[in-house]
């Protein structure tokens, strides 16, 4: 059975894999008639995405970068400016890094915030995405990210092998370390703390723009996603758990926040800004592009640091 | 203990995630000392892929294109022409579409060729390859494709029915629709065949496959086919991610593991279907530099008899 299920599985793969490269290759012009036109003469939706740190400080992560408190006034004043700097953007959607399942909790929060019940925490959910949204008169805040549940559909969990995707044992037993991302840690700015979370203070002081500016910037964005295709080499033979873990966690995820965003597109007058962590950006932002059905703007055309403090 | 493994896995994830993030974000200047200078001031290996198409209509395809024989001398003629064309790229290797697995029968047929025991076999990666890298002087041919004995990974066959959703959940206008024509015939077994309007030299149907926009609109249909699915379900982007794009991020993997020095010129003989994907992987990686079968193909330069 499980073999019979296995098969049709390949076949599924061979089958697909021919039908586009024959289909494009012998009937271009039919191709070109039912996509290429269509991607050319209609008009089409925006998608801005805005990456972003996490301002809260959840130390959730090993690596967080230090952020004072986005409460105290002079923080506030320069979140103001920045939805402002955003709202000529003119999103009719705003998006967030919330699993999609959780959307009638975050409706609950934002409606919550629109009868003024809801004091605003540090996050940027809540800083930056419900305060534009309310600016912009949304009836809502999407969620998009997607996260595996119990439930969710996914790799069936039996075959969860964790060391076929711990990459991180492979690169130290097969001295294929070189291919690990480079680690901060000879930086006096960055200290460990007992639960080996490490919080990493910024140098001088940095104005919220500025940061956003310097998160956004498309030789960053591409030096992150470049740290992935190298994982993706720890391997060895018929073994590839950077690969693995590359594809079936990283660009799977990823991959799903393209799906929500188009799930969420009603017209080609939609402007959706996303914002979400910055190690996301490259990656949703190529989809979204090799989609051919979205123009991506980019958040650098609308920030400035000028009149800033 | 099945928790406990979820839960490191998450967590994983998670710390993942996050490590890039702030990790690239607050040591910007370490970090592009570390990778650009890398990526700017050394010298790259550099690799060409070649997109074919399969030169035996193996019938095993949902879509087949019907070839004529391409032993027969005029079509011999035509590839040693699109051979002698390739050869300007001075490949140093040459890697065909076959699982490593497959190295040694693959080799073995090669060694063959050389000693004059071996006759060509109908595909490309023979006719193409094994006659490019003879040329060359290879002493070897390299297998990339990823194509397991035992897949490690095995995902739900449900969970990726993309076909079937489509179906039953009105969303077939993401699918490609089939190739209509009177050209066009479907088998007993339900195969579509696709007889060609024309007789179109290899060298022509070389430089139209491989047409950037061309590979860019079939990978169009990939993406537009992960947007099959509904609420919680998403077989579509289920089958694109965890098996086609997986596939490929193999098959870029295996190129990285037969470059050997940046003086390496690869040429890559693969299905046209996995250009876009396989491209953008190397130049996501910034490791390598691209170039074009384009520039090397030349219709007019070739003389008719």
């Amino acid at each position: 059975m499980r073999s019979l299920v296995k098969c049709e599985f390949y076949l599924m793969i061979l089958f697909a894999t021919a039908l586009f490269t024959v289909g494009t290759t012998v009937s271009d012009d039919q191709t070109d008639l039912s996509t290429g036109n269509t991607t050319q003469m209609m008009r089409k939706p925006t998608v801005m995405i805005l990456g972003s740190s996490h301002l809260a400080n959840p130390g959730a992560d090993v690596y967080n970068t230090k952020i004072d408190d986005v409460l105290a006034p002079k923080r506030q004043a320069e979140i103001q400016q920045l939805i402002e700097q955003l709202a000529r953007f003119k999103p009719t959607k705003i998006a967030v890094e919330v699993d999609a399942r959780s959307d009638a909790d975050l409706q609950t929060e934002y409606g919550a915030y629109l009868d003024r019940n809801l004091q605003l925490k540090r996050h940027e959910i809540h800083q930056i995405a419900f305060r534009l949204a309310n600016q912009m008169g949304h009836p809502k805040v999407h969620c998009v990210d997607y996260f595996w549940t119990e439930q969710s559909p996914r790799i069936p969990e039996s075959e969860i092998d964790s060391e076929l995707m711990d990459y991180q044992q492979f690169a130290k037993i097969r001295n294929q370390e070189h291919l690990l991302p480079p680690i901060p840690t000879t930086d006096e700015r960055v200290t460990p703390d007992e639960d080996s979370t490490t919080l990493i203070e910024s140098e001088g002081y940095e104005s919220l723009i500025g940061m956003y500016m310097r998160l956004n910037q498309s030789e960053g964005r591409r030096v992150d996603h470049q740290e992935y295709m190298r994982i993706a080499r720890i391997g060895i033979d018929t073994q590839y758990p950077g690969a693995h873990w590359v594809i079936h966690n990283w660009y799977a995820r990823n991959f799903k926040i393209f799906v929500n965003l188009t799930r969420i597109t009603e017209s080609a007058d939609d402007r959706i800004l996303l914002i979400i962590g910055a190690g996301h950006v490259f990656l949703v932002q190529q989809f979204l592009e090799d989609s051919g059905d979205y123009i991506v703007e980019s958040p650098l055309d609308y920030l400035s640091a000028e009149g800033t403090q | 203990m099945k928790v406990l493994v979820k839960c490191q896995f998450y967590f994983m994830m998670l710390l993942i995630a996050v490590l890039f993030t702030v990790g690239v974000a607050v040591s910007d200047d370490q970090t592009n000392l570390s990778t650009e200078d890398v990526t700017q001031m050394t010298k790259k290996p550099t690799i060409m892929i070649l997109g074919s198409w399969h030169f035996t209509s193996s019938g095993l395809d949902a879509i087949n294109e019907k070839t004529d024989d391409v032993r027969a001398p005029k079509r011999q003629r035509e590839i040693e022409q699109v051979v002698e064309q390739l050869k300007a790229f001075k490949p140093t290797k040459i890697a065909v579409e076959a699982d490593p697995r497959h190295d040694a029968k693959i080799n073995a047929e090669y060694q063959g060729y050389l000693d004059g025991t071996y006759e060509l076999g109908p595909y490309e990666g023979e006719q193409i390859g094994y006659r490019l890298a003879k040329e060359m002087k290879h002493s070897r041919m390299y297998c990339v494709d990823y194509w397991p004995e035992h897949w490690p990974v095995h995902i739900d066959h449900e969970l990726m029915d993309t076909g079937t959703f489509a179906k039953t959940h009105n969303q077939e206008h993401l699918l490609q629709p089939p190739p209509t024509g009177k050209n066009v015939t479907r088998d007993a077994d339900g195969r579509i065949w696709i007889e060609p309007e024309k007789y179109e030299p290899m060298i022509d149907k070389y430089i139209r496959i491989n047409q950037p926009e061309s590979r860019r609109a079939d990978h169009q249909g990939y993406i537009r086919a992960a947007r099959v699915g509904l609420g919680t379900e998403y077989p579509g982007a289920n089958w694109v991610v965890h098996s086609w794009y997986s596939r490929n991020l193999k098959i870029f993997v295996n190129i990285t593991r037969i470059t050997e020095s940046t003086d390496d010129r690869i040429l890559l003989i693969i299905g046209a279907g996995h250009v876009y994907l396989v491209q953008q992987f190397l130049e996501n990686s910034r490791d390598y530099h691209l170039e074009s079968p384009l520039k090397y193909l030349d219709a007019e330069k070739i003389q008719t008899p």
